[in-house]
C-alpha cells in the first residue's frame, strides 16, 4: 500500500488524469438526479404481499387517500356557505387529472325510506338556502352511518372530501402537482372557512421538500464545521480548503454514481453528502498532519509528501477499508432504501479514499509550502487531554476489577434495554412533533378519522359469494370488533350499506339495521344502490369484499399489535372457507419492520466477521481478531440499550447507527492495536506497551471521536426524526466507543497475551524455526517457544549498524528476515567476513566470551532480528536446564563452525600474503 | 304629441319589420325544417301505442368484466299521450322479479314504483331527479323515457354522415323545470334523414363536458315507418363502463291494456 501511494505521488499526472476521466464518466448524467418521495423504497423488495396489494388496487381502486377537511362556519357545516364551498371544492378537485374517485356530502346518494317510499337521490342535489332545506340535508346526512366520521364529524363541526388518486407510473411530479392544485383551490374558495388537506400525496411532497431542505442545510453546515475543524487543528488556512475540495469531488462523484445506477435521493441517501464530509475529512486531516510533521522534520516539500505517503498509506487504507466494510453490510438489506444507502455510501467512501490519496499529494505539490507555526506552544487543551489519558492509564492498569465490574453492570443494564427496543418503519413518524403534517394528522384523527388507511379483503372464492348473509355478518362482526378495540376510527364495508338499506326498507327501525337473512334480498338491495357507491366494497362478480379501514396508529409496533389482534379475531370467528387478508401501503411499509430487525442482525454479523477477519489477518492472530471485536461490540450493545431505555425506535435511520459506529470505531482499535504491537516489540513489556500506546493514541482517538461526534450531531438539524435520531445516537456512540477504546482495549490487552513473538516468528519465517535456525536445532516446539518468548524483536533498516566492533554487548541475534553483512576493521581496512541470512546467528561471540564485539554487523536491507540476551539465557538455564543444555550445545556448534571457517580464512590470507 | 306619437309608432313598426325581415328570412330559407320540426316528425313516425321487448343486458366494466342480466320491458301510450313503462328483471336468479313501474305525468313529476320480490312489498321511489342511474346500468332513468318535446328546445346545428347515412345533428336543451331536473346540460342527437331514426346520442353534463355516448345499432324496420335498433350501447366515458342492450324479442302494437301497468301486475307480471 505504501508503495502504491508513493507510486501515486510519483506519477501524479497519470493519477490525476485517470481520476478526471473516472469523475467525468461518473458525472455524465449527474443533472438527472431526482428526489424520491415515494414510500416504495421503505417497503421490502420482492415482498409477495406487494403483488397482492397491486391486485387489490386493480380490483377496488387506488387506496391513495387525500382528505380535504373543512370546518363549518360557526361550528356547524350545515349552512349555505359551507355546503357551497364543499360543493365547489368537490367539483373542482374532481377535475384534477389523476383523481380516480371523489366522495363528499355533495356526491353521495341518500338511502332514505319514508313511509312506503324510498329515496335514493343525491344527498344534496343543489345547496339549499332556506333553513328547512338545510335542516333536511342535515337530517339525511346524519341518518346514514356510513357518512359519520367519514364525511362528517358526529358533532357536525367538520366535513371532509375523500379524494382517491392514482398517478401514472412515469409521472414523478404528480404528487406535487396534485397537492399544490388542491391547496390553490382551497385558498381560492375557502373565504373565511378553515380548510386544509392531508393525505399521502401531500405527505410525500412535504417529505421531498424536507429532503431538499436537509440537503441545503446539512451539507453546508457540515462543510463549515469541517473548515472550522481544519483551521483549529491544522492552523493553516491555505490547506484548509483541501478537504473541502476532496469532499465536494466525492459528493459529485457519488451523486453521479447514483444517477448512473438509476437511484434517486431519498430520505436516507440524502445524508450521504454530510456523511462523506464528516467521515471523509478524517483521512485528509491525517494526511495533512503527517505532511506538516514531515516539514517540521526539516524535509523539503517533495520529501515531506513522500514522508506523508509512507506514514499514512497503511493506516488510512485500513481505516477506510473497515469503514467501507461497515457500510457495505447495509448493501445486503432487503429494504430498498437501506440497500441503496449501503451501496451509495460504500461507493462514496471508496471513491473518497481514492480522490483523497490522489488529490491531496497533487495539491500539496502545487501549492507553496504553507506557513506553519513553529513548534506550537504547549496547547492548554493538550494538557487536559494528557491528564485525562493518564487517568485512563491508571484506571485501565491499576483498577482492573473496578472497571470490569462497572462495565459489566452497564452492559447488563444495556442488554436489558435491548429487549425493550421497538422497530418502527412508519412513514408519519418521520415528521417532527409540531410539524404541520403532524398537526393535521392529529386534527383529522380528532375530528373525523385518521388519515391512515388499510384494506381488509375477504375472498369467498366463488361468484356471488360475498352476497351471502353469512359472509356479510362475519364482516360486520369484524367491524364491530374493530370498533371495540378503540384503535380504529372508522371502517366501511358493503355490510354497512346493506344494513342501512334494510333499515330504511323496513320503516327506518333501528333494530332492522342488520344484515338480512336472504341472499336474494341482498342482491336486490345491491341493484338499488349506485355502483359508484359500492364498487370499492365489492368486486364486479361479487366474490370478494373489501373493508376500508381508517386509523391513526402510526407506530409499527402498535400497528402490528393491532393487526395481530384483528387476525386473531378472524382466525377465531371467520369460517374456514373465507380467505381474509390485510393489505395497503401502510401495511407493506410495516412489513419492512420485521426485515429491518433481521437485516440489522445480519448486517452487524457481517461487519463483526469482517472486522474479526481483518484484525486476525493484520495481527496474525485469532485472539487479536476476537480482542478487536470486544471494544467495538460494547458501544453497539450500549447503543441498543440506550435506544431501548429511551424509547428510540429502530427505524430506517437508527438501524444504521450500529453498523456505521462499528465501521468507524474499529478505526480506533486498529490504530491502538497497531501501536501496541509496535510498542510491545520495542519494550517487550506489556504494561509499558499499553501505557505507551494509550499516551500515543489517546489524543488522536479522543480528537477524532469528538470530531466525529460533532459531525454527526450536525444531523440534528434535519427535518426528519430518523435522521435526527441517527445523528445524535451516532454522536453518542462515538463517545462511548472512545471510552470503550481507552478502557476496555488496554484492559483486554493487559489481561491477554495477545501477540507473542512466537506467533510472529511462525508467520515471518513461514517454516518451523527448529528447521530453519541452527540455534534451535533439536529443540522441541515448546522448548523453542520458551526461548523465543524471552527474546525481543529488533528491526534495522538498510545500512544500519546492528553491532559495532569493539563495543560491549551482551546479546545475540537470530535473523528473521533480511540479510546482514559481517565486516571486520583491521589495520585501517575493512574486510567482509560473511553475509548472513534468515535463521543465522550473529553476536554469539560476545555473549559467550568477554562481551567485546569482534566485528561489525550491518543490515544489507531492512532486517528484523530476534534478540536473546544473557539474562534470558540465564533464566532458561535455571528454569529449564534440559532446554538450556540443547541450546548451549547448538551455540557451541555454531561457534566452532565459525572458528573453523575463520581459521581457514586466516590461513588462506596468511599464505597469500 | 299625438302626431309625434303616431309618427314614432310608425317608425318603430317599420324599423322592427325591417329587422325582423332581416333576421327571419335568411333562417327560413336556409333550413327546410327546424330542429323542433325534425323531432316532431320523428315522434309522429316512430311512436307506437305499445311495445314489449325482451332485452339481454350486458354490463362491462373498464377491465372487461361482464355481468349478464335479462329484462323485459313493456311500454304503452295512454289516451292522454303519456307513457307508462314497466321493466322487470328475468335474470339472474337472485334478482328475478325485481321490477320498476313508471307512470309519466304531464308536469314531469312521474310516479315510480319499485318492487323487490324478496321483500314482498313495493316501494314508491321518491325521486325528484331523473338522473339516477338505472339499477347498475349506464342508463339514467331519463334516458329510458321517450323524448319529451315539451320540455326541451331543439336546435338543428348541422348535418353529418354516420356509417354512410346522412343525419341531422340536433342539439337538445332542457328548458324550464327540466333544466333543473335533468342531469344534462345538453344532448346531441344524430337523426337519420331518410328514416327519422336516432342513431347516436351524446350526453353532456351540467358543466358542458361530454360524459356518455349512446349508439343505436342495427336499425330495423319493425312495422310501417317504425324503426328500432337491435343493439343499443351506452358508454359512460368517465367510469369507462358500458351497458349494451340486445333485443331478443319484440312485439309492437299488439294492444296492451292500461290495467297491465299496475302495481298488481308489477308484483306478478305473468
Amino acid at each position: 500500500m505504501t508503495r502504491f501511494m508513493q507510486w501515486i505521488v510519483r506519477h501524479r499526472g497519470i493519477s490525476v488524469i485517470a481520476l478526471v476521466v473516472v469523475l467525468a464518466i461518473l458525472s455524465v448524467k449527474i443533472y438527472t438526479i431526482e428526489i424520491d418521495s415515494s414510500a416504495e423504497g421503505l417497503m421490502v423488495e420482492g415482498d409477495p404481499e406487494r403483488i397482492y396489494y397491486d391486485e387489490v388496487k386493480e380490483k377496488f381502486g387506488s387506496d391513495t387517500l387525500t382528505v380535504v377537511v373543512i370546518e363549518g362556519k360557526g361550528g356547524n357545516i350545515f349552512n349555505e356557505e359551507t355546503l357551497t364551498l364543499l360543493q365547489t371544492l368537490t367539483d373542482k378537485i374532481s377535475e384534477i387529472d389523476g383523481v380516480t374517485k371523489i366522495q363528499s356530502l355533495t356526491t353521495v346518494n341518500k338511502i332514505k325510506g319514508e313511509g312506503d317510499s324510498l329515496n335514493t337521490d343525491k344527498l344534496i342535489e343543489s345547496v339549499p338556502s332556506d333553513p328547512e332545506g338545510l335542516r333536511q340535508v342535515k337530517e339525511d346526512a346524519m341518518r346514514n352511518d356510513v357518512f359519520l366520521k367519514n364525511l362528517i364529524s358526529p358533532d357536525r363541526k367538520v366535513t371532509g372530501i375523500n379524494i382517491f388518486t392514482e398517478k401514472k407510473a412515469d409521472d414523478k411530479k404528480f404528487n406535487e402537482r396534485f397537492s399544490k392544485e388542491v391547496d390553490r383551490l382551497i385558498n381560492e374558495h375557502r373565504g373565511e372557512h378553515k380548510a386544509y388537506q392531508i393525505g399521502s400525496p401531500l405527505t410525500k411532497v412535504t417529505f421531498s421538500s424536507y429532503i431538499q431542505k436537509d440537503q441545503s442545510t446539512l451539507t453546508p453546515v457540515a462543510m463549515a464545521f469541517l473548515i472550522f475543524l481544519l483551521i483549529v487543528s491544522l492552523r493553516s488556512a491555505t490547506v484548509s480548503f483541501l478537504p473541502v475540495i476532496t469532499g465536494s469531488l466525492s459528493i459529485g462523484a457519488t451523486i453521479g454514481f447514483m444517477t448512473l445506477m438509476g437511484y434517486q435521493i431519498n430520505v436516507i441517501t440524502a445524508i450521504v453528502p454530510a456523511l462523506l464530509i464528516a467521515i471523509g475529512c478524517t483521512e485528509d486531516i491525517h494526511m495533512i498532519t503527517e505532511y506538516f510533521e514531515g516539514l517540521r522534520h526539516g524535509k523539503n516539500k517533495k520529501e515531506a509528501i513522500m514522508y506523508m505517503a509512507g506514514k499514512c498509506a497503511l493506516p488510512i487504507t485500513l481505516t477506510s477499508a473497515t469503514t467501507v466494510f461497515g457500510f457495505s453490510s447495509l448493501a445486503f438489506n432487503h429494504i430498498t432504501i437501506l440497500r441503496e444507502f449501503g451501496i451509495v455510501a460504500t461507493f462514496g467512501l471508496a471513491i473518497n479514499f481514492l480522490i483523497t490519496i490522489i488529490v491531496i499529494p497533487g495539491f500539496l505539490q502545487l501549492i507553496k509550502v504553507p506557513m506553519i507555526m513553529e513548534k506550537k506552544k504547549q496547547n492548554p487543551v493538550k494538557k487536559y487531554i494528557n491528564v485525562l489519558v493518564e487517568w485512563f492509564i491508571v484506571l485501565a492498569t491499576r483498577h482492573k476489577p473496578t472497571v470490569i465490574a462497572c462495565v459489566l453492570i452497564v452492559l447488563t443494564v444495556a442488554v436489558i434495554g435491548c429487549f425493550r427496543i421497538k422497530v418502527d418503519t412508519d412513514f408519519i413518524s418521520y415528521f417532527k412533533e409540531g410539524s404541520f403534517i403532524k398537526q393535521r394528522i392529529d386534527s383529522i384523527h380528532r375530528d373525523l378519522s385518521g388519515a391512515l388507511n388499510f384494506n381488509v379483503i375477504v375472498e369467498t372464492g366463488k361468484e356471488d359469494g360475498a352476497k351471502e348473509p353469512e359472509v356479510l355478518r362475519q364482516i360486520a362482526g369484524l367491524q364491530e370488533h374493530m370498533d371495540s378495540t378503540g384503535k380504529i376510527d372508522k371502517s366501511i364495508s358493503l355490510a354497512d350499506y346493506i344494513k342501512v338499506m334494510n333499515r330504511e326498507m323496513n320503516g327506518g327501525k333501528k333494530e332492522m339495521q342488520v344484515v338480512p337473512d336472504s341472499k336474494n334480498l341482498i342482491a336486490q338491495y345491491l341493484l338499488l344502490m349506485a355502483e359508484e357507491d359500492t364498487k370499492n366494497y365489492i368486486d364486479s362478480n361479487y366474490s370478494t369484499a373489501n373493508i376500508l379501514v381508517r386509523h391513526n396508529t402510526t407506530s409499527s409496533a402498535n400497528l402490528t399489535a393491532l393487526l395481530d389482534d384483528l387476525k386473531g379475531y378472524v382466525a377465531k370467528n371467520f369460517s374456514k372457507d373465507l380467505t381474509v387478508r390485510f393489505t395497503g401501503e401502510g401495511i407493506l411499509i410495516n412489513n419492512a419492520a420485521d426485515y429491518m430487525a433481521v437485516g440489522q442482525v445480519t448486517s452487524l454479523g457481517t461487519s463483526l466477521l469482517t472486522i474479526f477477519a481483518v484484525m486476525a489477518l493484520l495481527f496474525m492472530s485469532f485472539k487479536a481478531g476476537i480482542l478487536a471485536m470486544i471494544p467495538n461490540v460494547i458501544p453497539i450493545v450500549l447503543n441498543f440499550g440506550i435506544m431501548g431505555w429511551f424509547d428510540i425506535p429502530l427505524n430506517t435511520g437508527t438501524c444504521m447507527v450500529a453498523a456505521i459506529a462499528l465501521g468507524i470505531a474499529v478505526d480506533d482499535t486498529t490504530h491502538f492495536m497497531a501501536r501496541y504491537y509496535k510498542e510491545l516489540r520495542v519494550t517487550n513489556d506489556q504494561k509499558q506497551a499499553i501505557a505507551n500506546s494509550m499516551r500515543g493514541e489517546g489524543e488522536p482517538v479522543l480528537i477524532s471521536s469528538v470530531a466525529l461526534a460533532a459531525g454527526f450531531s450536525i444531523l440534528a438539524l434535519s427535518e426528519f426524526n430518523p435522521t435526527i435520531q441517527f445523528g445524535l445516537l451516532s454522536a453518542l456512540v462515538m463517545l462511548i466507543a472512545f471510552l470503550s477504546e481507552m478502557l476496555i482495549t488496554p484492559l483486554l490487552l493487559g489481561t491477554v497475551q495477545l501477540i507473542t513473538l512466537w506467533d510472529f516468528l511462525l508467520v515471518k519465517l513461514k517454516k518451523d524455526i527448529t528447521k530453519v535456525s541452527p540455534l534451535f536445532m533439536h529443540l522441541s516446539q515448546s522448548e523453542a517457544k520458551k526461548v523465543v518468548l524471552l527474546g525481543g524483536i529488533r528491526s534495522a533498516s538498510a545500512g544500519e549498524y546492528i553491532i559495532r566492533q569493539g563495543e560491549k554487548g551482551e546479546d545475540m541475534y537470530m535473523i528473521i528476515t533480511g540479510n546482514v553483512t559481517v565486516t571486520m576493521d583491521s589495520e585501517g581496512t575493512s574486510k567482509e567476513l560473511a553475509i548472513l541470512k534468515e535463521g543465522d546467528i550473529v553476536g554469539e561471540m560476545a555473549l559467550m566470551g568477554g562481551g567485546i564485539r569482534s566485528a561489525h554487523v550491518i543490515a544489507v536491507e531492512d532486517t528484523e532480528l530476534l534478540r536473546v540476551d544473557n539474562k534470558s539465557l540465564e533464566k532458561i538455564r535455571r528454569r529449564f536446564p534440559r532446554t538450556a543444555a540443547k541450546l548451549f550445545l547448538n551455540i557451541s556448534r555454531i561457534l566452532s563452525d565459525r572458528l573453523r571457517t575463520q581459521n581457514l580464512a586466516n590461513m588462506g590470507s596468511r599464505y597469500s600474503s | 304629441m299625438r302626431k309625434w306619437s303616431l309618427f314614432s309608432r310608425l317608425l318603430v313598426v317599420s324599423i322592427f319589420t325591417f329587422f325582423m325581415n332581416g333576421l327571419f328570412i335568411p333562417a327560413a330559407t336556409a333550413a327546410e325544417m327546424s330542429g323542433k320540426e325534425i323531432m316532431e316528425k320523428q315522434k309522429k313516425l316512430q311512436e307506437t301505442n305499445d311495445e314489449k321487448e325482451v332485452l339481454a343486458m350486458k354490463l362491462i366494466d373498464k377491465k372487461g368484466n361482464a355481468k349478464d342480466r335479462k329484462i323485459v320491458r313493456y311500454s304503452m301510450k295512454t289516451g292522454a299521450g303519456l307513457n307508462k313503462i314497466m321493466m322487470i328483471f328475468l335474470e339472474p336468479k337472485d334478482i328475478k322479479g325485481t321490477g320498476l313501474l313508471t307512470w309519466e305525468h304531464k308536469d314531469g313529476d312521474d310516479d315510480q314504483w319499485l318492487y323487490l320480490p324478496e321483500l314482498g312489498k313495493e316501494k314508491r321511489i321518491a325521486s325528484s331527479g331523473k338522473k339516477n342511474k338505472f339499477m347498475g346500468t349506464d342508463f339514467a332513468f331519463e334516458d329510458l323515457r321517450p323524448e319529451n318535446l315539451n320540455t326541451h328546445k331543439y336546435n338543428l346545428i348541422g348535418s353529418e354522415q354516420i356509417e354512410g347515412k346522412d343525419c341531422f345533428v340536433i342539439e337538445a336543451l332542457p328548458v324550464g323545470k327540466e333544466e333543473k331536473e335533468s342531469g344534462y346540460s345538453k344532448r346531441k342527437l344524430w337523426i337519420r334523414k331518410d328514416i327519422s331514426f336516432t342513431v347516436k346520442i351524446e350526453f353532456y353534463d351540467k358543466k358542458g363536458k361530454l360524459i356518455k355516448v349512446q349508439e343505436n345499432k342495427n336499425a330495423k324496420n319493425v312495422s310501417g315507418m317504425v324503426w328500432r335498433s337491435d343493439e343499443i350501447v351506452m358508454k359512460d366515458l368517465g367510469e369507462e363502463h358500458q351497458t349494451s342492450l340486445i333485443v331478443q324479442s319484440r312485439s309492437i302494437n299488439k294492444g296492451m291494456d292500461d290495467d297491465f301497468f299496475s302495481l298488481r301486475k308489477l308484483k306478478s307480471p305473468e
